[in-house]
């Protein structure tokens, strides 16, 4: 068990839940939570970033806990920069599921890079009594801690074999039950990118994943999380890659699916 | 419009089979010329969409026990497949009591590698289904008579260009999914076919023919709202397009209830040799 602070607190983060369903946010995105060598942030720190930004007026809408049922993420262009600003909206409201969108843009820019699509559904437990949306100056958030490795390796990612990793529930990435969405993300897309290092270029990582189509099927309960990766078609163009993620300690429950798109870091 | 006259259920031009297993449900069909891409006998995503639909969506139902609408449907092709007539396996990965995920994989008959997958989320409404009480086959309606098609199938269902990237598709009891709306693979082939028309816009403004350098290979679609009145209208805009291939964001409104969004996609698209 580690003591390092919760990874939200290194996502630079600051963000005001609007009254019309709408959610506005900026971060200062640190290195290491880049593609390693880039400043384009892992889309699955994107995908933690729209986790929240989507997640955060969906509780505040249902008043009842809120869990991600499924997650796009598609990177469309490379940002200049790696600080961003997002600005997301609730664009289906029902008595059962929530449906957002985030988009998100180069701190200086105009146009969008990449955009987020999640749905949320409720639970039949309704929230603790007195629980209000967290703001910006959470301690959950505020102040920023500096990241001084690669978020992977601070995770606790580790391999398995190749384009299979693993990790273990740590209290600095849990959502407070399970792992949260957004690190299991960083997993599929660790494993991903072992499974293209392995196949294409076993001296160095030479791709980034571009597309990620998750989808939670249950929580971590055992552990170790292991996330197993394979190469549907690859080209010079554009990777497809199919990524089961599993309870090993859990007689390899199934948790998450994830269909991931990469393509060349040159083509990006 | 008489019974006489009204264009037959679009289901019919599919010729699809299915069989249940205890795993999900194992199907087949062989696509109609007028389904596949112009010139080729490359099926059209959304054919694959319409597929998928209706296989995950019964085995969903089924699951859950209760009317179950598709709120997500996401297809990728990663290899081009070599004939018309596809293989499916759908199975259910997540049965909860509100929620069904299913997956379908598409193959070649004869052959092990798949070249497709779609994954669809189906919602339990809570109320118990009025249409489906025992699993349907292939020998009823709407699936039979078979009837072919002798012109696209979007032509065929009155979707028309309203501007560049800009199309609609009328209401009719020929596209409805049984509940009153469009059955979501129509409503990808109205996203199709607007990315094609988006895309032949950018690189060929006002002329060249709709879709013959673009192949759309990934659709993520959200399905927000039923089409009450209709016509549906599509919009595409083109969010990136190089020599590789393109990404689009389109809209999908109910233009007869006030333009109220019933669906939006993030598609991809890839050029063809």
């Amino acid at each position: 068990m580690t003591d390092h602070p919760h990874f939200f607190s290194q996502l630079g983060f600051d963000f005001e839940v609007l009254p019309d369903d709408r959610f506005v946010g900026s971060a200062r995105v640190q290195p290491n939570l880049c593609v390693p060598g880039t400043v384009i942030p892992r889309p699955s720190m994107l995908a933690t970033y729209a986790d929240i930004a989507i997640g955060f007026p969906a509780a505040h809408r249902f008043t009842f806990p809120a869990p991600t049922l499924d997650l796009s993420m598609h990177v469309f262009r490379t940002p200049s920069i790696a600080d961003l600003t997002m600005e997301a909206k609730l664009v289906k409201i029902g008595r059962r599921v929530i449906v957002g969108e985030c988009w998100f843009t180069a701190a200086g820019e105009d146009d969008p890079y990449a955009v987020c699509v999640a749905t949320f559904f409720t639970t039949a437990d309704p929230m603790p009594e007195g629980w209000r949306t967290p703001t910006a100056d959470n301690p959950m958030f505020s102040p920023t801690q500096d990241l001084p490795e690669p978020i992977a390796a601070r995770a606790g990612i580790v391999a398995h074999a190749p384009g299979s990793v693993e990790i273990s529930l740590q209290p600095h990435i849990s959502n407070g039950t399970t792992v949260q969405g957004g690190i299991v993300a960083l997993l599929v897309e660790r494993a991903c990118e072992s499974a293209l290092g392995d196949e294409l270029a076993p001296a160095g990582a030479s791709h980034v994943v571009t597309g990620m189509d998750l989808r939670y099927l249950s929580g971590l309960r055992v552990g170790p999380a292991r996330a197993t990766a394979r190469v549907l078609r690859s080209d010079d163009g554009s990777s497809h890659l199919w990524v089961d993620v599993t309870d090993a300690g859990d007689d390899d429950r199934m948790m998450v699916h994830c269909l991931a798109t990469a393509r060349p870091l040159h083509a990006v | 419009m008489t019974a006489a006259t009204a264009p037959p259920h679009f289901l019919t031009h599919f010729a699809i089979s299915w069989e249940l297993d205890a795993a999900g449900m194992t199907g087949g069909a062989t696509l109609d010329p007028q389904l596949c891409l112009p010139g080729s006998s490359t099926p059209r995503a959304a054919a694959l969409a319409v597929l998928a639909d209706n296989a995950a969506g019964y085995v969903g139902a089924f699951a859950l026990d209760e009317i179950a609408p598709t709120i997500d449907l996401s297809l990728h092709v990663f290899r081009t497949p070599s004939a018309p007539t596809v293989a499916y396996k759908c199975r259910p990965l997540r049965r909860g009591r509100r929620v069904a995920v299913l997956e379908t994989w598409f193959t070649t008959p004869g052959h092990a590698e798949p070249w497709a997958v779609s994954v669809a989320t189906f919602l339990g409404t809570g109320r118990p289904d009025p249409v489906i009480h025992v699993m349907p086959t292939a020998d009823e309606p709407p699936f039979t008579p078979a009837s072919e098609l002798d012109e696209p199938l979007d032509r065929r269902l009155g979707i028309t260009v309203l501007a560049p990237g800009v199309l609609g598709l009328p209401r009719r009891d020929h596209v409805s999914n049984g509940r009153g709306t469009v059955q979501g693979g129509i409503v990808a082939l109205l996203i199709e076919r607007a990315c094609e028309s988006a895309l032949a816009d950018a690189r060929d403004p006002g002329g060249g023919p709709i879709g013959d350098a673009q192949v759309v290979t990934g659709l993520d679609v959200r399905y927000l709202g039923a089409v009450r009145r209709g016509p549906a209208r599509a919009e595409a805009s083109v969010l990136r397009d190089d020599d590789g291939g393109s990404h689009l964001w389109v809209t999908v409104v109910d233009a007869g209830d006030d333009d109220r969004l019933v669906a939006h996609a993030f598609v991809t698209t890839r050029s063809t040799p």
